[in-house]
């Protein structure tokens, strides 16, 4: 629960690149990693956060969707798996917000994870999970860049297997 | 350009001059000696006579000096091509670490994320699963480790049976299990009884049903059950015990009328031959679509109802808006309930019947969705009546998302103005006998592509438009709310619907959330603020939230309160 105080107070962020930001309490501390670290240093504004795994141009994007969504109560802690795999819609902004190059949005996904952003990282994987959903396991290859690495003994089976998932 | 050719001549030149040799191993070699020059070769063969030959001195001389240049010149050729390597490397490095990391480069849980939302929906069962299963080993070991991607199994009539072995192999022995039956006029008696015989060793482990029935125009056959009660009835004769079954899913095709193929018709569902044979004490949840279930609905433990229904013009929308209520009346224990009723033609200003009261005793959340709604001129709407017949003394939250259809927005605001607030009024239960309610949400909203098809207008025509439509919310209707959230395409505005009743009400509004109201302006959240204290509500108010509305902030929400508190106290 913030306080009056925890919503003008300021906190700084340092990326791998050495990029400062200074953002609101209530912007940072969507990311429950940065909320922890605030919580373990205490009061101190002036400490800046370090956050070795973000680089700046990433930061800023992530940063930006925290913004819009500072005011988005706060995920349950007892939603499961279960509940956040039922749907693979994504709100208007954020369709919007994620439409950035595959090497933008891997970063993205990336940067959500170690942040520990929930919503953010499901708006990331379920964006992934639309451009891959229902393709041919040649055409997921093709748009991911990604190495058929089956021996063709493990090919002959796995067509094999195709011909099973291609029936109802 | 020309330059760059001169530069590749000299370069071929010299390739030429330097027998550039490739090596098997890919490498590239020069043997470029000194006499492969012609002043290298008369060095070499100078005479000791010829040294002090001042013609051959000034030819060395001359040589020389072309050696130097030669030297000076492919060493800055040399500087230019490594510096322009250099940048090449800068700029294709971090394209290379890119494409390198890409979707391999997320580790296997975010994979394995994705792979549960790309396993949805699951009506295609595991089909997509295995596609996932199929692209590298990885992906397969990642596919084949998370049980939870097999355990949906799915039947209908062509269902390959060797797949449902396969998928319950793959899902483990523990965990829970989803069965996806679609049923038609091809699944015969002897598919269900095998159907329900496979599930019988897992039966403990399912944990949600869904059945899909689409019997395209054989519902016509008046001597068999084409419904999905009469699927029911197949599979509820053999006793199962469910402990884990938490939901049922009921979806159902439109039928169409066989000498109108665009024309929707109502089939009434036969009744559910209730023989108790499946145990299911945590059966909680029901969702359906297109079907509503028969008074003879069996499983008295729902809470949680969802239906997504198209109101049928005609004969149909009477059926509908019966069987509902009858249903409704039924369900004694429910605690939540989502209607999301889409409006086909003109059916919603079906009069409707009035059958008395359908008391709810337990719920606590009413969400209702009125999409494609015709706008109510007058009090000939559906939702009307249903609405009056609904007494909910528990409930707590009430949901209204009302979309008009694209026909109606030919009218000009003013006549949208005058019927708009028709709809809320509709919508909102009596507050005499819904004294708990405290949470309200209202969004209003139409198709921005059909309005733009209309009126043929540029978007910026259609914000000047929009801007001027009214959501005028009666508060008499919700006095007891104390936050309401609220989303519309215009602005807001308050009032009293029986102003001689309202004076009496308590009005308890504390918190008023303006969400995604894209066209409203500084000047409308103060005439919002003023059309609140001109019907004497804003004292208990205490913030105005603002949520993703382009043209306001908190500042301005900040400055209104600040305002309003300022003339109270003068």
């Amino acid at each position: 629960m913030s306080t009056t105080e925890d919503k003008t107070r300021k906190v700084k962020l340092v990326t791998s690149d050495n990029e400062e930001f200074e953002v609101d309490w209530e912007v940072a501390t969507r990311s429950v990693l940065i909320k922890h670290m605030l919580e373990d240093i205490g009061e101190s504004e002036e400490q800046a956060i370090p956050l070795p795994n973000v680089t700046a141009n990433v930061l800023k994007k992530v940063l930006e969707w925290c913004e819009h969504h500072r005011k988005d109560p706060e995920p349950a802690p007892e939603s499961s798996d279960d509940n956040r795999k039922r749907t693979l819609e994504i709100g208007d902004w954020d369709a919007k917000f994620i439409q950035v190059d595959q090497e933008m949005l891997f970063e993205i996904i990336l940067a959500a994870n170690y942040l520990d952003i929930k919503a953010l990282l499901d708006v990331g994987c379920k964006t992934v999970a639309n451009m891959i959903k229902g393709k041919q396991p040649e055409e997921i290859r093709k748009m991911f860049n990604i190495v058929n690495d089956f021996t063709p003994e493990e090919e002959a089976q796995i067509k094999k297997e195709n011909e099973w998932a291609e029936d109802r | 350009m020309a330059r760059l050719t001169a530069v590749e001549q000299v370069v071929h030149s010299l390739e030429a001059a330097a027998k550039l040799v490739h090596s098997d191993d890919g490498r590239l070699t020069f043997a470029l000696k000194h006499s492969d020059w012609e002043s290298g070769r008369n060095l070499e063969n100078l005479t000791s006579s010829e040294i002090f030959d001042s013609k051959m001195m000034h030819e060395l001389a001359s040589n020389h000096r072309q050696l130097e240049y030669i030297a000076q010149f492919t060493k800055a050729l040399s500087d230019s091509a490594s510096d322009l390597l250099g940048r090449m490397g800068r700029y294709l490095e971090p394209c290379y670490a890119k494409m390198s990391k890409g979707v391999v480069s997320l580790p296997d849980e975010i994979l394995g994320l994705i792979f549960k939302f790309a396993a949805f929906p699951e009506e295609e069962g595991p089909k997509y699963t295995i596609y996932l299963s199929q692209v590298s080993r990885r992906f397969r070991r990642l596919a084949l480790s998370d049980q939870s991607l097999w355990s949906c199994i799915f039947f209908r009539h062509d269902t390959n049976l060797e797949r449902i072995d396969r998928c319950i192999e793959r899902c483990g022995d523990h965990n829970d299990v989803h069965i996806v039956l679609k049923d038609s006029a091809r699944v015969e008696v002897d598919h269900l009884e095998y159907l329900m015989e496979t599930c019988s060793p897992f039966a403990s482990r399912l944990r949600t049903i869904s059945l899909f029935g689409d019997w395209d125009g054989s519902w016509e056959d008046a001597n068999s059950d084409y419904t999905l009660a009469g699927t029911l009835n197949q599979l509820l004769p053999h006793p199962l015990t469910l402990p884990r079954l938490h939901e049922l899913r009921l979806s159902q095709a439109f039928n169409y009328d066989p000498n109108d193929r665009d024309r929707r018709v109502w089939i009434s569902t036969e009744e559910i031959n209730d023989d108790d044979s499946w145990t299911a004490p945590n059966l909680h949840i029901l969702r359906c679509s297109e079907y509503i279930p028969p008074l003879s609905f069996p499983f008295q433990t729902i809470t949680s109802f969802s239906l997504k229904l198209t109101l049928v013009p005609g004969e149909g929308i009477s059926g509908q808006m019966d069987e509902l209520r009858g249903f409704l009346f039924r369900m004694r224990n429910l605690e939540e309930i989502d209607l999301d009723f889409i409006n086909d033609g003109d059916a919603d200003k079906y009069l409707g019947r009035d059958i008395g009261i359908i008391s709810l005793p337990d719920v606590t959340s009413l969400t209702i969705h009125a999409r494609n709604s015709s706008l109510p001129f007058s009090s000939f709407w559906v939702l009307n009546f249903f609405m009056k017949c609904l007494r909910m003394p528990k409930l707590e939250r009430l949901d209204i998302h009302l979309e008009w259809q694209k026909s109606d927005t030919l009218f000009t605001p003013d006549t949208l103005n005058r019927a708009l607030p028709l709809f809320i009024y509709a919508l909102m239960p009596d507050p005499i006998l819904h004294q708990h309610l405290k949470q309200c949400s209202i969004e209003l909203s139409h198709s921005p592509s059909e309005y733009k098809g209309v009126l043929s207008s540029k978007p910026s025509e259609l914000r000047v438009r929009e801007n001027s439509i009214e959501l005028k919310i009666p508060l008499d209707k919700i006095p007891y709310v104390t936050v309401l959230e609220v989303k519309t395409v215009g602005y807001v505005c308050f009032f009293l619907a029986e102003k001689t009743k309202a004076s009496m009400q308590p009005y308890q509004l504390r918190e008023l959330r303006l969400s995604s109201c894209n066209n409203m302006i500084e000047k409308d959240l103060e005439d919002m603020a003023r059309s609140l204290d001109d019907i004497g509500a804003s004292d208990t108010l205490e913030h105005i939230v603002i949520r993703n509305c382009d043209l306001l902030d908190e500042r301005m929400a900040e400055a209104v309160m600040e305002n309003r508190r300022e003339s109270r106290i003068v």
